[in-house]
């Protein structure tokens, strides 16, 4: 293929193959050049130990085991190793045993499912809570359990794609508006009154790190009296607000937040989504969100780690405040080497290369090489104008963890941007 | 092909992609976010015509465009 690094994931959706089970046959010339699967190369590496903030991979450059310091694991407060959970987890697996054996509303729902599902309502301080057994599945059941054909759901431009799944298989019209542009927000509103509406955004947006205008966002739809905020929660819930209850409590909005989501695989540890709402809507959603209604209930030994995970996140503020002290001091390492950080407010922190995507993928080489797993993001995952590095930063990385990672950083990300 | 034979495509695609709008409407100088177009109405409306036109230009070099003129420029670069 001629140009092969011209191409992206974003130009082979459409597949004329008249056999459905034959990707487009220029897909497979694409993915077969050698320029496209060096790139590839970084996904799908093998993780050969937890995700902690030291641990080992089977690097695809190098094709044997090699020991990183792991920038892109967003176990953000370290949890799914914690002994505290992992014990609860052992005893969650020898009493229940691996599976819940069941969809949640006949025999999946164990005890441990209800005790939970109470205890992430009562935190998030709304009346009840759904589970799901994966983030997507939460977002896609939320969005085609309570959106129809004939209602709006209002987006960012950089809500997750698992809203615009849901979104999409709703059959509800979808219009985004700009980033964080509540004047462009207004105007969607204005011309839709008629329409039954959702809005959704994001607490923390996962490729910038960024946070929502909600204060105006708020005030916006506090215009209209049947708008409803929908809150995606993936990665502030445990991390802000005065209580780890997420960006609505940060802004001291809770009350303004209709549908609150989170997931359970990022700072909690496990996996898994839930949402929380007021009782009468979560009760028609159990009817209605088909990725509950037709799925298994979560994994019990999953279920009661996340039990303790909640307990330990909870009971006081240690793993928060030392994940702020290190988001804190890496930014402020990255910002001395004149890096283009975007608009991060959170732990989620980009490193903007531009639009090279040679260069982004030379410093992707480069930067594992010396030992940091940290890897590209390309577009159509970002524009294509700022194709980037997405750092998770964890409670879990020591000083020194982070000074080394700054250092290989300076070295093959800063220097090369420096000659540029 | 005529940039005006490349217009008439995306134009068609268009119309039948989204709601509520006339052909007399679509002025080629305006984006498709004009006519309530949203991200993946956008995607299905350039895939579409790309398709019928026989031709296949990187999204990448697609980043830049922001009228439907602008669009047919870009697919003209490209037509045989």
């Amino acid at each position: 293929m001629k140009n092969a690094l011209s191409f992206s994931l974003a130009d082979f959706f459409f597949n004329d193959s008249p056999d459905v089970l034959s990707p487009p046959s220029d897909f497979e010339e694409w993915m077969n050049d050698p320029r496209t699967q060096e790139c590839f190369g970084f996904f799908e590496q093998q993780l050969l130990s937890a995700p902690k903030s030291s641990t080992e991979i089977l690097s695809n450059l190098e094709g044997k085991p090699k020991k990183v310091i792991n920038l892109t694991s967003y176990n953000y407060l370290g949890l799914s190793f914690h002994p505290e959970v992992i014990q609860a987890a052992i005893e969650g697996l020898q009493k229940y045993g691996l599976g819940a054996s069941g969809a949640p509303l006949l025999s999946g729902t164990l005890d441990l499912h209800a005790k939970f599902a109470r205890m992430l309502a009562d935190f998030k301080q709304k009346e009840d809570c759904i589970l799901f057994s994966s983030g997507l599945a939460g977002n896609l059941g939320i969005m085609q359990g309570i959106l129809r054909k004939g209602d709006l759901l209002v987006l960012d431009e950089k809500c997750h794609k698992s809203v615009i799944d849901g979104g999409t298989l709703s059959g509800a019209r979808m219009q985004f508006f700009d980033h964080n542009d509540t004047e462009h927000l207004a105007q969607i509103l204005d011309k839709n009154k008629d329409k039954r509406i959702l809005v959704a955004v994001d607490g923390v947006y996962s490729m910038d790190g960024d946070l929502p205008n909600l204060p105006e966002i708020v005030k916006i739809c506090d215009l209209f009296p049947d708008v409803r905020i929908y809150i995606d929660e993936a990665h502030s819930t445990l991390i802000f607000g005065a209580n780890g209850r997420g960006v609505a409590e940060y802004f001291g909005l809770e009350d303004k937040i209709g549908i609150s989501f989170g997931t359970l695989s990022k700072s909690f540890g496990g996996v898994g989504g839930f949402v929380c709402s007021n009782a009468k809507i979560i009760r028609y959603l159990k009817g209605y969100a088909s990725s509950y209604s037709f799925s298994c209930a979560s994994s019990p030994p999953v279920v009661a780690g996340l039990i303790k995970a909640l307990e330990i996140a909870t009971r006081d503020s240690t793993l928060r405040d030392k994940l702020w002290e290190n988001t804190h001091y890496f930014k402020k390492n990255l910002q001395d080497l004149k890096l283009d950080l975007g608009n991060t407010e959170s732990q989620v922190i980009p490193i903007i290369i531009g639009s090279s995507g040679e260069l982004l993928f030379e410093m992707a080489r480069d930067v594992q090489k010396k030992g940091l797993f940290l890897l590209p993001i390309d577009f159509p995952a970002v524009p294509a104008t700022s194709r980037r590095f997405r750092i998770s930063v964890s409670s879990q990385l020591t000083k020194d963890e982070i000074d080394k990672a700054c250092n290989i950083i300076e070295d093959s990300i800063a220097k090369r941007l420096k000659k540029k | 092909m005529t940039k005006e034979e490349i217009i008439k495509v995306i134009k068609k695609n268009i119309l039948e992609n989204l709601e509520e709008i006339d052909e007399n409407e679509i002025d080629i100088n305006k984006s498709m976010k004009d006519y309530g177009a949203n991200s993946l109405d956008i995607i299905e409306v350039v895939s579409c015509s790309m398709r019928e036109l026989k031709i296949k230009i990187p999204r990448t070099e697609l980043a830049e465009i922001n009228t439907i003129g602008q669009l047919a420029d870009k697919f003209l670069e490209h037509a045989e």
